[in-house]
């Protein structure tokens, strides 16, 4: 499915620490995730709904995350998702390997100058 | 729990969720409803879309599995035809193997319903006996030991908890005046202990009945029949008379227990110090005598004690009563017999099973049969597969398609096993009808339906079991093929079509000629069984039967004397002969044709071939008019009447082998012979024709016969035959039971039946064998008939176009139905020639139970091919006209 447009060229495994980054605070809705991840990215990322539903449901499956219904403020049901120990690992682990990555990428493109 | 995880999840509405709140987001940012609708259209794609790819991170679960089913029971029902014919072809295949293997576990397999049944062994010591043997259907005659020799190892034994001694014995029953005859099983206070048994209702037998000769005068029932005869009330207590001789029941055996033999199940147990009380007793060896041989034996081995220690210890103390106490009782043995008696040693079966000879004759013809049913569902799953094959070709551009809009191959496979799951429920259900319908033809061939023991229980788990994995296993194979993705794109019209279908139709021909090829064997063994049985009716046993009754007598057991006895057969003889339509009575000890015999050794006048000259004859004990009556041929002399009385000179009457074997050559009338020791004082009568005395399968034996009259006892039984015309059958059976109550009521007839009836029960073995194999290969054929029948069509179809051209550039309709049979040809030959050699080598060990034939036996070869070539020509003509039909004009506008 649609997994690619011209503003979110998103590297493999980038939407997963994205992710558990925005749901790290707390409970939080698929909806309001992507409302967030576009806010915080200053409307750089776009995420699609086909990715972004996709990746959560497979977070979840490996217990990085974990979901409830609650309602929400408007009194509607919705789908909340919230970081588990697990989850809280793996973003540690994996915002340290991208700035890792990064700050080598960062180091090539400066001596490439 | 899927239920739950299934209600967390929700994926429709939580994506619809997000769906509603960008619209309301887009409203609040003051964008017409509308236009915000058609926004998020745009932005958002397909929600469904969305929903798919979550399930397909999740993992497919129950609710596709339903859908699946749901579309595979739709789609069944559009093909009837396909549907029907894959039931019922693999459920003829499942239901006659889960009958089979019911069978062969409950005759071969199954343990004895006891407590730990693989610490029971069987004590058997093979080696000469000399003296009296009694042996038959509970295990064979090396098996059987003495009553004292018994009650020696019961003392002297360390290995074991117990050893049991039981013997068949059957018995004449009278309770509230009504006489029956009853299989009666004579056992050791120890054979309930070691068995290790709890009763029904009241007390079994122990060790307290049968402490001393005829103390204990009580009885056990059998469970099946106390419900039988009693109906399940409580008799404990009441007296039954056994043999004439009151007894008490004092219980019932539980349900489970069917006794150990196979082939006899028990109606009452009785203690075996209570045999010299019920019997004959001047007919019966007294308990001391060591040259008795009668009982068998089992044990229960102490608990971690090996079978060799076990045997080690029983035999040191065996071996030390053989030599001291029995060899010097052995008179008139050879030095060089006394040596092998002497040499015999304990011997430990495993237990678990039983003792029984049935098990042992039942093995051959009952693994063939297992065999050959298992060959049956190997053609059944191949028609199948066959079928499923062709349904998947030409459903391929469905399946294309499908892929083509997204669907994972997994999603296909999946979807094709739901197909095949929901005919595995089907076939399995109509598999148990099939199962039930073999188990009847099976207990309807049997003589006695207690022959088999209980097998109904493993038989819906068998057909369950064996009906959904063979489905299963169909299905899989076929969905694999139709996924490959080569296949696919040769439907969807890319370069390969060929390719694809060229592996699908050669991999359908492979599956017929198979088909074939087993069917083919099938047929063969059928028809080897099928002579086999031909052979052994059609030999003329030198009688002639038709319309001859015959039944028991056995006043001895009711406690009648010999006098009494004698008196009482010369009334029922002359009664019976007044009766009218009878045309002939007479009677004999030896029942006719019943596997029975009695062999002694024969002294003639003039014959002297030395001291250790064979000179065993059989021999047995009749009325007068029995030739007669039996429909043979007296060749010379003439035949006993009632004249030769007890007082009359000795005479006796000889077969023609016995003739040649002693040597009387045409002079016999007038020489004198004798049994057992060189008197001479019997004169030779009469010589009939050879005839089958015992069995219709053996050669005829030499044999002499003697009035019974003057036989060496007044016997205490008599079997009497009664001729009449075969149409009146019927009342005769009603006129002999008046008659033998009118003279005693509480006299039970044994075993009241026709000749030909005996016959019958005696060819059960080749009856089974070749009415099942018949049955199950003609149905084998039939389905190997519609596999090729298939796989021709699905050719022609195929073809068409090519057919088309063929016929455009010239071909004939003859030369287009030729190819056609061409085709069929080329299969039914390559099946039939491997068929053909397969089956010599399974008829190979088909050969033991071969009765007058080999196994290559050249009219059954040639009449088995026949029918195959003619089967074939059959399944090929439809599709061989209808080749020859296509129009060219439309074959070629055809795609």
């Amino acid at each position: 499915m649609a997994d690619s447009s011209p503003k979110s060229d998103l590297l493999q495994g980038t939407l997963d620490v994205l992710v558990l980054k925005v749901v790290a605070p707390g409970p939080i809705h698929g909806y309001a995730i992507a409302q967030r991840l576009q806010q915080l990215s200053s409307s750089v990322l776009q995420v699609q709904q086909g990715s972004l539903y996709p990746a959560l449901h497979r977070l979840e499956k490996r217990r990085w995350l974990k979901a409830e219904w609650a309602a929400t403020d408007t009194g509607r049901e919705a789908r909340f998702y919230t970081l588990t120990r697990l989850g809280r690992q793996q973003l540690e682990a994996q915002r340290e390997s991208w700035e890792r990555l990064s700050a080598a990428i960062s180091g090539i493109l400066r001596t490439a100058e | 729990m899927w239920w739950r995880s299934r209600r967390n999840e929700r994926i429709g509405d939580e994506i619809r969720f997000h769906h509603d709140r960008l619209i309301e987001d887009y409203v609040a940012r003051g964008v017409d409803r509308q236009e915000a609708e058609r926004r998020v259209f745009l932005e958002f794609g397909n929600a469904g879309a969305i929903e798919e790819a979550v399930r397909d991170v999740r993992g497919r679960r129950f609710d596709d599995f339903r859908t699946d089913v749901r579309y595979a029971l739709r789609t069944l029902r559009r093909h009837p035809g396909f549907a029907a014919i894959a039931v019922l072809t693999l459920a003829l295949g499942v239901g006659a193997n889960a009958a089979v293997v019911s069978i062969v576990y409950g005759i071969l397999l199954k343990p004895l319903a006891v407590p730990e049944p693989h610490q029971l062994v069987n004590i058997v010591s093979p080696g000469p006996r000399s003296g009296s043997v009694d042996c038959g259907t509970i295990g064979r005659c090396e098996a059987v030991f003495s009553y004292p020799m018994f009650r020696d190892l019961e003392r002297v034994q360390t290995a074991f908890t117990g050893i049991a001694a039981h013997s068949g014995f059957d018995v004449n029953l009278t309770y509230r005046g009504e006489a029956t005859r009853n299989r009666g099983l004579l056992v050791s206070g120890s054979y309930f202990p070691v068995l290790g048994q709890r009763p029904a209702l009241g007390r079994l037998l122990g060790p307290v009945d049968d402490q001393a000769v005829g103390a204990a005068q009580v009885v056990v029932l059998g469970h099946a029949f106390w419900k039988r005869r009693f109906g399940r009330i409580d008799v404990v207590g009441d007296t039954i008379t056994v043999n004439g001789q009151p007894m008490t029941v004092v219980g019932v055996v539980s349900e489970e227990f069917e006794g150990t033999t196979v082939g006899l199940k028990p109606d009452v147990f009785i203690p075996i110090t209570m045999r010299w009380r019920l019997a004959n007793a001047s007919a019966m060896p007294p308990p001391d005598q060591r040259r008795a041989y009668w009982l068998f034996l089992f044990a229960r081995l102490k608990p971690g004690l090996s079978i060799e220690q076990a045997r080690t210890a029983l035999d040191t103390p065996y071996r030390a009563i053989i030599n001291e106490f029995e060899v010097p009782l052995q008179e008139g043995m050879s030095d060089q017999l006394l040596a092998q008696f002497r040499a015999k040693a304990i011997r430990l079966d495993p237990g678990s099973r039983g003792q029984s000879t049935f098990i042992v004759e039942a093995r051959v013809p009952l693994t063939l049969l297992a065999a050959f049913t298992t060959l049956v569902l190997v053609v059944a799953s191949m028609n199948v597969a066959n079928l499923v094959l062709a349904r998947v070709a030409s459903r391929s551009k469905e399946l294309a398609t499908r892929l083509s809009i997204g669907a994972t191959r997994g999603r296909l496979m999946a979807h094709l096993m739901a197909e095949s799951s929901v005919l595995a429920v089907i076939t399995a259900l109509v598999s148990l009808l099939v199962a039930q319908w073999t188990l009847d033809l099976f207990r309807g061939l049997l003589p006695d339906p207690e022959l088999l023991p209980n097998v109904e229980t493993p038989i819906p788990f068998v057909a369950g079991a064996v009906g959904v994995a063979a489905s299963l296993a169909v299905g899989l194979f076929p969905a694999f093929q139709a996924t490959r993705a080569d296949v696919l794109s040769a439907v969807r019209g890319q370069p390969g079509v060929a390719a694809g279908t060229r592996r699908l139709s050669r991999l359908r021909r492979t599956l017929a000629t198979a088909q074939v090829a087993l069917s083919m064997v099938l047929v063969i063994l059928a028809g080897l069984f099928t002579k086999s049985l031909a052979n052994v009716m059609g030999g003329d046993p030198g009688l002639k039967t038709d319309g001859v009754l015959m039944f028991g007598l056995v006043p001895a057991r009711n406690g009648y004397t010999e006098p009494r006895s004698a008196a009482l057969f010369d009334r029922l003889e002359t009664e019976i002969a007044g009766l009218p339509g009878v045309s002939g009575v007479s009677s004999s000890t030896t029942p006719i044709l019943s596997g029975q015999h009695r062999v002694t050794q024969g002294f003639v006048e003039g014959f002297d071939a030395g001291l250790d000259a064979d000179r065993d004859t059989q021999y047995d004990e009749i009325g007068s008019g029995y030739f007669r009556t039996l429909g043979i041929q007296v060749i010379a002399g003439r035949e006993f009447t009632a004249a030769d009385s007890e007082r009359a000179p000795k005479v006796a009457i000889v077969n023609e082998r016995f003739a040649r074997k002693f040597g009387l050559g045409s002079k016999a009338i007038g020489k004198r012979m004798s049994p057992r020791t060189p008197v001479l004082d019997v004169e030779i009568v009469g010589v009939v024709k050879d005839f089958k005395q015992t069995n219709v399968r053996d050669a005829v034996a030499p044999m002499y016969f003697v009035p019974h009259r003057q036989g060496t006892r007044r016997p205490g039984q008599m079997v009497f035959y009664v001729r009449s015309s075969p149409d009146a059958l019927g009342s005769m059976v009603a006129g002999i039971r008046r008659v033998v109550r009118g003279i005693d009521p509480n006299l039970p007839i044994e075993e009241l039946r026709t000749v030909n009836e005996t016959i019958r029960g005696m060819t059960t073995g080749e009856r089974v064998m070749s009415v099942m194999t018949t049955a199950f290969a003609l149905l084998a054929l039939v389905v190997a008939a519609i596999g090729l029948y298939g796989t021709l069509a699905h050719m022609v179809a195929q073809r068409t176009p090519e057919i088309g051209v063929r016929m455009t550039l010239g071909a004939t309709r003859r030369e287009v139905r030729w190819m056609v049979f061409r085709q069929m040809a080329a299969i039914t030959v390559t099946g039939g020639a491997i068929g053909l050699s397969v089956a010599l080598m399974v008829g190979r060990l088909a050969q033991q139970i071969l009765f007058g034939l080999q196994f290559h036996d050249a009219l059954v070869i040639f009449s088995s091919l026949t029918v195959l070539a003619g089967v074939a020509l059959v399944a090929g003509v439809v599709p061989a006209h209808r080749a020859a039909c296509v129009d060219p004009m439309r074959a070629l506008k055809f795609d």
